[in-house]
């Protein structure tokens, strides 16, 4: 498989102005204002297959979004080497944008007072899309997405969910075979953050983009990823694939017992770590082939009147990582 | 560089606009309403004074009133083609400045040209209209060349605003806090309501070669006055190539500066 | 005691409201740099002109050039302290919405903006001392020396000129109750009446007659034109306090009607649920 992204040492840095709070401090920023260097993205590297879906994690401000505008042309790293398509993203060759799509979750392109297909026509020109196809995507983004009559009302009678799926349309209107999805389920209700996902899988599927997935939402990435880059105070801590996230989901399960009667801690500790111990229930960290034993083990062991076996949450995992663990 | 595709998008945004504005009609009436005022009381006002005094240095009513109806004029060209200049500040703050550059358009689309508003329309026609009619009622014969003349450094004015406010808009980038910098420029445009050789000299220095709406407002009237001589064309399309270069330039520069709201 | 600490806390709110706006100043002092500017270009712009146009004559309409020169001088002390307000911001807060945190707060939202005013006022008044020293020094206008009385007399019309001016940019920035759009309205009326009647650009009596009796029975006029009038004594002593006194009841005619607008307003606000 070909390469479609590949970034080498890549740095960007940006000057911030500090500003304390209160009067005097605003006067004294009349004569200087103190500045500090922050390292949003800090020699990182890596790669990315054509057609790959790639989760891109890490906390606010771990450099994820820069990191994206980098790639997308938005900025000019402070060093390094950047290639997306063979171009340079910053140099904004017309083939290059024509062929990459950004979406933002916070940030729409829609315009609020007309309805939506009216800024789809907009990009049709923008991209040169001839009718033929725009009119045969139109038709799969409204069975792929369910879109009925939204599409012809004024953007700001959406609800946020119908908008979400007309900003998905507008950004992949004219198929870009690079997509850098920039937290696109922030703030969706849950029924809408599934359809949002399965979306995205299909699209992957459907049409071998390559995609670049940012999220708070640590389903999204499960849902979606086989492999995952951990990002924080920018420098990459872990890029590989999901399963192999040392304690992560794939090797570990949690198990939660609870008794009838008490049952000692020293009675339960050949069973596994036990993360949480309350009067009558206890749950423990198994690994994931030892699971059903354990549990079988235990319900012959002791009164067990309930029994409920999980993959460890995804967050657990991260926050481990990023705590140094 | 304008291509086929910037074009058609912009006549989309064009149209767009105009069906928002039909929403708010009798906003965009308000709009119209202004316009025509502030033109028919200026003329007000410079018929009043030349009523008590007669002259404003060596120029007589006729040849104010034609200044400052070319003034109007381009203006209202100006405005319409590139409004979007006024938006750009917020659209900036608040990144969305990043959703346009990630397509392939050009970059100076979004904070130059990418507001058309048909509502500029009118009020220009009638200035054209009244333009026409005065010259026809002062007697001022134009021949063919002469109107093809006036035309020419009609467009050498807008080519010169157009590096103007790319100027400004490479500004806003490396600075991100001005906002009345575009409204600075409008301030001082008033000036050359009439010809700036009735100001002082630094006054006519800073409106020819610093801000030159001397050159975007004037020359264009004086071809039609007579009111000019060779070397006056040929300094004009020479300050306009200088700004055009000037302001590409400093535009590169400031989108290679460009950072976006968040990191 | 107890009174007097209330009534103090109570004032104490519009004296960190009017703190924070100062420091809103500097976190955008190139924009307010840049404010000062225009205000200073468009004085100059009407100066310059005037003064080409007084260029040569004793005398344009009943202002002798000196006349003229002060007229537009002395009329920058106005442009700076008449002129300058944020009642726009009030337009915006409410078709944005923001206008529910004011709300929410024990907050009077006429008090709130007259302190963000009067804050600008003074801010703007330091850049005026400043400015006004400059026009002084570089350009050596040839000004008239007023009686004292007309000072005072200017003074007065210009103080009940900022709060009529205040008064007036509220009760525009009202409209936005019932728009989408207000900034026309705000355009129109806020800046293009007030420019172009107010005696801004020209000596209104130097307007045609059958114009200039129209426009004094506007508002407009008491922002601009009359203070000036009063401060070079063109207005005789019998009209000056009538013609003071009718600035007043216009202000009251405002507020009261501001009043009843606003209650009107926010009915429709709220049952709109912005």
């Amino acid at each position: 498989m070909s390469v479609a992204i590949n970034i080498k040492n890549l740095s960007r840095h940006f000057e911030v102005h500090d500003k304390k709070p209160g009067l005097k401090s605003s006067l004294k920023s009349i004569w200087n204002r103190p500045k500090r260097i922050v390292k949003a993205v800090d020699d990182i590297s890596f790669q990315i297959k054509t057609g790959e879906l790639v989760g891109f994690i890490g906390p606010n401000g771990a450099g994820k979004t820069t990191t994206l505008k980098c790639l997308s042309g938005l900025l000019y790293p402070t060093k390094g080497e950047v290639e997306v398509l063979g171009f340079t993203p910053w140099h904004r060759k017309r083939d290059f944008l024509k062929q990459i799509g950004f979406i933002m979750g916070q940030k729409g392109q829609l315009w609020w007072d007309i309805p939506p297909q009216e800024t789809f026509l907009l990009n049709q020109a923008i991209y040169e899309i001839p009718d033929k196809e725009y009119k045969e995507r139109i038709r799969f983004f409204r069975s792929a997405l369910n879109i009925k009559k939204e599409i012809s009302i004024q953007t700001r009678k959406l609800s946020l969910g119908q908008r979400m799926k007309c900003e998905l349309v507008a950004a992949l209107i004219h198929q870009p075979k690079v997509i850098f999805l920039d937290e696109p389920t922030t703030g969706l209700d849950v029924i809408m953050q599934d359809k949002v996902r399965d979306f995205i899988r299909d699209y992957n599927r459907e049409f071998k983009a390559t995609i670049i997935l940012t999220s708070h939402y640590m389903k999204d990435v499960q849902a979606l990823c086989r492999r995952l880059i951990v990002i924080d105070k920018g420098k990459i801590h872990f890029d590989d694939l999901l399963s192999k996230l040392k304690n992560g989901p794939g090797s570990q399960k949690t198990l939660t017992l609870t008794f009838k009667d008490e049952v000692s801690k020293k009675d339960l500790k050949g069973l596994g770590k036990i993360i949480k111990y309350e009067d009558l229930r206890v749950t423990l960290s198994v690994k994931r082939k030892n699971a059903s034993r354990v549990a079988s083990q235990a319900l012959e062991k002791f009164p067990v009147t309930d029994l409920n076996i999980e993959d460890i949450p995804i967050e657990e995992t991260i926050k481990k990582l990023f705590q140094g663990q | 560089m304008v291509t086929k595709n910037t074009f058609k998008a912009w006549l989309i945004i064009a149209k767009n606009n105009f069906q928002r504005q039909l929403l708010t009609r009798s906003s965009s009436l308000l709009f119209i309403v202004g316009k025509l005022l502030q033109f028919a009381f200026s003329l007000l006002i410079i018929v009043s004074i030349f009523k008590t005094t007669g002259h404003i240095k060596d120029y007589t009513l006729d040849q104010a009133l034609i200044f400052i109806i070319v003034f109007f004029l381009v203006e209202s060209i100006t405005q319409f083609l590139f409004r979007s200049i006024y938006s750009f500040r917020p659209v900036l703050l608040r990144g969305d400045f990043d959703l346009d550059l990630v397509k392939p358009l050009p970059s100076y689309f979004r904070p130059l040209i990418s507001g058309p508003d048909f509502f500029d329309l009118p009020p220009l026609i009638i200035h054209a209209l009244v333009l026409v009619y005065l010259l026809i009622k002062l007697n001022i014969h134009l021949t063919f060349p002469q109107v093809l003349l006036f035309l020419l450094l009609l467009a050498n004015g807008v080519l010169l605003a157009f590096s103007v406010f790319l100027l400004i808009a490479a500004f806003s980038i490396l600075t991100t806090e001005i906002d009345n910098l575009v409204w600075t420029y409008r301030s001082l445009s008033r000036a050359a309501r009439l010809p700036v050789d009735i100001y002082p000299n630094f006054l006519q220095i800073i409106l020819t070669g610093i801000v030159p709406v001397a050159i975007i407002i004037n020359v264009p009237a004086r071809v039609l006055l007579g009111l000019f001589q060779p070397s006056t064309l040929l300094f004009s399309f020479l300050i306009t190539l200088f700004f055009v270069y000037t302001s590409v330039w400093l535009w590169r520069r400031s989108l290679k500066h460009y950072s976006s709201a968040s990191s | 005691m107890k009174r007097l600490s209330k009534s103090f806390s109570k004032a104490n709110k519009y004296i960190v409201i009017a703190k924070n706006t100062l420091q809103e100043y500097f976190v955008y002092r190139t924009n307010f740099f840049f404010w000062r500017l225009r205000t200073f270009i468009s004085f100059l712009v009407f100066y310059f002109l005037w003064l080409a146009i007084a260029h040569g004559k004793t005398h344009v309409g009943s202002y002798t050039q000196a006349q003229l020169y002060t007229y537009f001088v002395i009329g920058y002390i106005i442009r700076t302290l008449v002129f300058s307000t944020r009642t726009s911001d009030l337009g915006s807060a409410i078709t944005q919405g923001s206008l529910s945190r004011l709300l929410l707060k024990p907050l009077g939202v006429f008090k709130f903006f007259f302190t963000r005013d009067s804050v600008d006022k003074i801010f703007n008044f330091f850049f005026l001392i400043f400015e006004f020293s400059l026009i002084l020094f570089l350009f050596k206008p040839e000004l008239i020396t007023p009686l004292p009385q007309n000072v005072l007399y200017f003074l007065l019309s210009t103080l009940l000129a900022i709060i009529s001016f205040f008064l007036y940019g509220f009760l525009i920035a009202l409209i936005s109750f019932w728009t989408d759009t207000p900034w026309s309205g705000h355009w129109l009326f806020g800046v293009v009446f007030v420019n172009l009647f107010s005696g801004q650009a020209i000596p209104l009596d130097l307007l045609p007659q059958p114009v200039y009796n129209v426009l004094i029975n506007t508002p407009f006029p008491y922002f601009y034109y009359y203070p000036m009038q009063l401060f070079l004594g063109k207005i005789p002593e019998a009209q000056i306090w009538p013609l003071l006194a009718k600035s007043i009841l216009l202000s009251s005619l405002v507020f009261v009607f501001i009043k009843s607008v606003w209650k009107k307003g926010l009915i429709r606000y709220q049952s709109y649920g912005n």
